[in-house]
């Protein structure tokens, strides 16, 4: 059975003329496109006997032949082509993987005039069948070779083929050998530069793994570190507050009996306060009926003496009317005496009645008070603005007109007296303050000044009980303020007392 | 002691001899009279001094000192307040004493006023001339 080209009818005179032997289809038929696309006209044969058949018929230019196939191979084939008159000038190139020396001996002495490697190149084809194609016709006319006889691996090989063949076959086989050669040495290449870039690539990731690895290792053993030292700090922070709390149970004990001691010595203080207040209350009485019983007696002394006085005056000699006086200025100082110290025990007795009280309104009621009752004087008043407080009207009268009449009392020696009252005020309480320009006192002396009887200036100089400043103390601290004075000797004093404001007393 | 004008309750002596000189330079003496105890007072106002009592007489004005012996000046006022008769007679009290309560109490049992003896014999002539003229025509 044979295969003929579809190509064949369009042969023309100039065109060559190629047998395809291939059992493989799809080999031959890339053979096939390979040469028809190249203007060759091609006939194709299955196996060698297939291709023997078509030679019969036709007289290709040239053999393009596989080597195994079924019923007969490459070889066989050439050899019968080569030694056969009629087909000995048509060239057979033989398609051969050449890897097996072998091959290329049996190649030989088949006769074959070129091999060409599969699988094969396009262009390396052609070129094969061009020079082969050439070749021929030179060779073709050297006409006959002599025999070579050679022995490879314990086989003999006769080859005949003439010597330019040979080494056209050799060379293609070296050629083949050498592009082999170069091919696995670019592959070699590559797989180098491939192991040198997969060597870097392991490097480095090597590299960054264990940089990689110290960081994990390192943030290990910080979290480790920090683990640790929270740990620590958690026992420290523990054992702290249990200190603490062992501190502020003993903190509660400690105060828990420092309230006691101090309920304790608060009831001790009530008490004695009570006990005090007891005593005051009952020395209060003692000297409110002391004097209240004086009251009498001297009344009757002061009185009996002014009706003696009157009954007997004409009658009494110088000395005897001297004696009299004496007397009766000594009861006038007593029955004094007696009635402040009745009012000083009243001031303490009696209870407070409170009302709003004008203090600029008092003092101008108390300096003209006090000015009708005096001789009349020079005296510049400088009277600033006083505030309303809360108070006992008539105590915060008696007050005023104590200290008021104090001031009006010690300039008196001034040929030009002044005297101010002015007030300031704090956030809780107003100051009121009193200046003149009198005889003053005597700082070494200020612990007397509100004391009951004791005086700085004698009865001569000055009249008075002792018992003024000591009810104007008393009356200030019953209404929740204090008193307090500065003096200095010839130049005059100055007093000030404070009271709370509404709502703070 | 018969119906007078005015009734003195006052167990002080020397209180007696002031008001009597008083009195006596007024030309009022006779008219005055004089109890030293709180019971005689109560007596003479019951009986107007006389035996057997005069039940009806009124003086015109009673002078009260507090601490009389037997019956206080206090308990005196309070029995003349509860007596129909004598509930309308003037009363002052005419007292040594300063107590502020005394007077506050004095006034609410219905005294028509409350002086405090002065210290000084003029001050002393003129307080009580001043209470005679007010309630003694």
């Amino acid at each position: 059975m044979k295969m003929i080209n579809r190509g064949e009818r369009k042969k023309a005179a100039d065109q060559i003329e190629v047998l395809i032997v291939e059992d493989s289809a799809t080999q031959a038929e890339r053979l096939d496109y390979a040469l028809t696309s190249h203007k060759y006209v091609t006939l194709r044969a299955k196996n060698g006997r297939e291709a023997l058949e078509v030679l019969e018929r036709y007289k290709p230019s040239i053999v393009v032949s596989d080597i195994l196939m079924p019923e007969m191979d490459g070889f066989t084939l050439c050899r019968i082509l080569k030694t056969d008159m009629r087909f000995r000038d048509i060239p057979v190139i033989l398609l051969t993987s050449l890897s097996d020396p072998e091959d290329v001996l049996r190649g030989l002495e088949s006769g074959a005039d070129s091999f060409i490697t599969k699988p094969f190149d396009e262009k390396y084809l052609l070129s094969r069948i061009h020079h082969v194609l050439t070749g021929t016709e030179v060779l073709n006319k050297a006409g006959e070779t002599e025999q070579i006889k050679l022995s490879f691996k314990g086989q003999s090989y006769s080859i005949t083929s003439d010597p330019r063949k040979i080494l056209d076959v050799l060379i293609s086989t070296y050629e083949i050998a050498i592009n082999k050669n170069l091919e696995l040495k670019a592959v070699r290449k590559e797989l180098e530069s491939l192991n040198y870039g997969l060597e870097e690539k392991v490097r480095k990731r090597t590299a960054s793994l264990l940089t990689e690895i110290e960081e994990r290792k390192n943030a290990e053993k910080e979290v480790k570190r920090l683990n640790e030292e929270l740990e620590q700090r958690v026992v420290q922070r523990t054992a702290q507050l249990e200190q603490a709390n062992k501190d502020l149970q003993q903190e509660i004990v400690f105060r828990m009996r420092a309230e006691e001691n101090l309920n304790e010595a608060l009831k001790v203080a009530e008490e004695r306060a009570l006990s005090i207040e007891a005593a005051n209350r009952e020395l209060e009485g003692f000297t409110f009926s002391v004097s209240h019983d004086l009251r009498a007696p001297i009344r009757h002394i002061t009185s009996y003496t002014e009706l003696l006085r009157k009954a007997s005056w004409p009658d009494l000699n110088e000395k005897s009317r001297e004696y009299l006086a004496t007397v009766m200025k000594a009861s006038g100082r007593l029955g004094v005496l007696i009635e402040e110290l009745l009012e000083f025990s009243r001031m303490g007795r009696t209870p407070m009645q409170k009302t709003d009280v004008d203090l600029g309104l008092l003092v101008r009621e108390t300096i003209r008070n006090l000015e009708n009752d005096a001789e009349s004087r020079e005296i510049e008043w400088k009277i600033g603005d006083l505030p309303e407080i809360s108070g006992d009207p008539s105590m915060l009268q008696f007050v005023l007109s104590n200290l008021i009449g104090n001031a009006m009392k010690f300039t008196r020696p001034r040929t030009s007296a002044v005297i101010e009252i002015s007030s300031t005020e704090t956030d809780d309480e107003y100051v009121i303050h009193l200046k003149d320009n009198g005889v003053g006192f005597n700082m070494q002396y200020y612990d007397k000044l509100f004391r009951v009887f004791h005086r700085l200036h004698s009865d001569e100089e000055f009249e008075g009980a002792g018992i003024g400043l000591a009810n104007v103390e008393r009356i200030i601290q019953r209404h929740g303020g204090r008193v307090w004075a500065e003096g200095k000797e010839d130049e005059g004093a100055e007093f000030w007392f404070s009271l709370p404001k509404k709502g703070q007393e | 002691m018969k119906n007078k004008l005015i009734l003195i309750a006052e167990d002080e002596e020397a209180d007696i001899g002031l008001m009597e000189v008083v009195l006596g330079e007024c030309g009022i003496l006779d008219q005055v009279a004089f109890a030293r105890d709180g019971e005689k007072a109560l007596d003479y106002l019951h009986c107007g001094g006389e035996t057997p009592c005069s039940t009806d007489f009124v003086p015109a004005l009673i002078i009260l000192d507090l601490k009389l012996p037997k019956v206080t000046g206090l308990e005196v006022l309070k029995r003349l307040r509860n007596n129909e008769r004598l509930r309308e007679v003037p009363v002052v009290v005419f007292s040594s004493s300063l107590d502020e309560r005394e007077k506050a109490e004095c006034l609410a049992y219905g005294a028509n006023n409350f002086v405090v003896k002065p210290l000084e014999f003029d001050a002393f002539s003129n307080a009580l001339m001043q209470v005679i003229r007010k309630y003694v025509n």
